[in-house]
């Protein structure tokens, strides 16, 4: 997960994009792991178990739980992983592009 | 093994029996792997589970139902209380000696090789049966079955191994296991045996399980209209029995319903408001305007 998470974060370096983690470890091991991991996203830290109140209300049993949304903040894709993870993002970020471009071109 | 030991493996089994989708049961099986009885060897564990769901929730499955025979004195070999603990023994046996050469595995060509020569519980099944039709009346019939259903989900023994369960053990109270693993089955109506547990048990907690978990497989088959029902009727009748993943039913149907309605694909993410891990609190609206991933994670 980390090396492609990390290289993920790397590519899209610049773009309107974000990585957020909703980290379900005790406060030491989490701060251990961001640092030996060389982390540079966020995370939330949901109390040091995986019954921390965003896990809860997120009905999250099962680790690692992803939602990829779209820059208005609508869920798009759940549970996608690795490349699917990637082709989820990318497909989101063209389609913000898209309405960008549309949106500056001055109407006739 | 301690009694602990076998606590925390219950505890695993039952998340993975509620578990509702391949996802879910991962953790479960994250959790057996820091467990000293699976042994998985550090570091390994997260391609074991990639590799090879399916094989593993019969491990954690087996080990859930052993720890309970273990915490009783053996009964003699010569009864069928002893036939049944020395079947579940060998199978056991069986896969802790997969686990050792698994774990010593260098690659993950060389895991992918010997996965298949995981322990499977079809062979063991025939004899569990065995056991189970000569002893028709002994409880040990009862929980020889349910070894079948729970552990060999995906053979060919399950449909027939369900009717009998549902024509002779239709008034036992611990029904509610066979509910749950038709959550994962390859059992040829899981709905319908489901829906004849609800409508025939005479326990509470049995119905309540199996309302929850043809909740689940309502889910699995996108009928989420039916799943809301069901999960409304577990709150409504059956809240305050245990189970599900968070303590009561009515807290798994709760989260189940939250889900349904605010957390589907075409939903606007509520927002997420708390602390990093330093202490400096963000909101996830504060990310409005790009692409997000959220990635609920844990080391392990």
């Amino acid at each position: 997960m980390y090396p492609h998470e990390r290289s993920l974060v790397k590519r899209l370096e610049g773009k309107p994009f974000a990585l957020l983690g909703v980290n379900s470890d005790p406060k030491d091991r989490v701060k251990q792991v961001i640092k030996k991991e060389n982390m540079t996203w966020r995370s939330w830290w949901d109390g040091g178990d995986t019954s921390g109140p965003i896990a809860t209300k997120w009905n999250v049993s099962g680790w690692p739980t992803i939602y990829v949304l779209d820059h208005k903040g609508v869920i798009r894709y759940k549970h996608v992983r690795e490349k699917a993870m990637d082709d989820a993002v990318d497909a989101l970020l063209a389609e913000l592009q898209r309405e960008q471009v549309g949106g500056t071109k001055s109407p006739k | 093994m301690t009694l602990a030991t076998c606590d925390t493996n219950a505890t695993n089994l039952h998340d993975f029996a509620f578990a509702n989708d391949q996802h879910r049961r991962r953790v479960a099986l994250m959790k057996a792997r820091r467990s000293k009885y699976l042994s998985f060897a550090p570091g390994g564990g997260i391609s074991t589970v990639v590799l090879i769901p399916a094989l593993m929730f019969s491990a954690v499955v087996s080990v859930g139902l052993g720890a309970e025979a273990d915490k009783k004195a053996e009964p003699p070999a010569s009864t069928p209380a002893g036939q049944y603990d020395a079947l579940v023994n060998e199978y056991q046996k069986a896969q802790q000696d997969f686990f050792k050469v698994y774990n010593a595995a260098k690659t993950d060509e060389e895991r992918e090789k010997l996965s298949g020569k995981y322990p499977q519980p079809q062979a063991y099944s025939p004899r569990f049966l065995d056991l189970a039709r000569k002893n028709p009346k002994d409880p040990v019939a009862f929980n020889a079955l349910v070894w079948v259903v729970t552990n060999d989900r995906y053979g060919q023994q399950v449909n027939d191994t369900l009717e009998v369960l549902l024509r002779d053990h239709i008034e036992n109270e611990k029904l509610g296991q066979v509910a749950q693993s038709m959550v994962y089955s390859n059992a040829r109506e899981p709905a319908k045996t489901l829906e004849s547990i609800i409508e025939k048990s005479p326990h509470r907690e049995v119905k309540g399980t199996a309302t929850y978990s043809l909740g689940l497989v309502r889910r699995g088959e996108q009928k989420d209209a039916e799943a809301e029902k069901l999960f409304e009727q577990v709150i409504e009748k059956f809240g305050d029995v245990e189970g599900g993943f968070r303590g009561t039913l009515a807290d798994a149907a709760r989260g189940q319903l939250f889900e349904i309605r605010n957390l589907a694909i075409g939903k606007v993410a509520p927002d997420i408001e708390g602390e990093d891990v330093d202490g400096k609190s963000f909101k996830l609206s504060d990310y409005r305007g790009k692409v997000v991933v959220i990635d609920f994670w844990g080391d392990w």
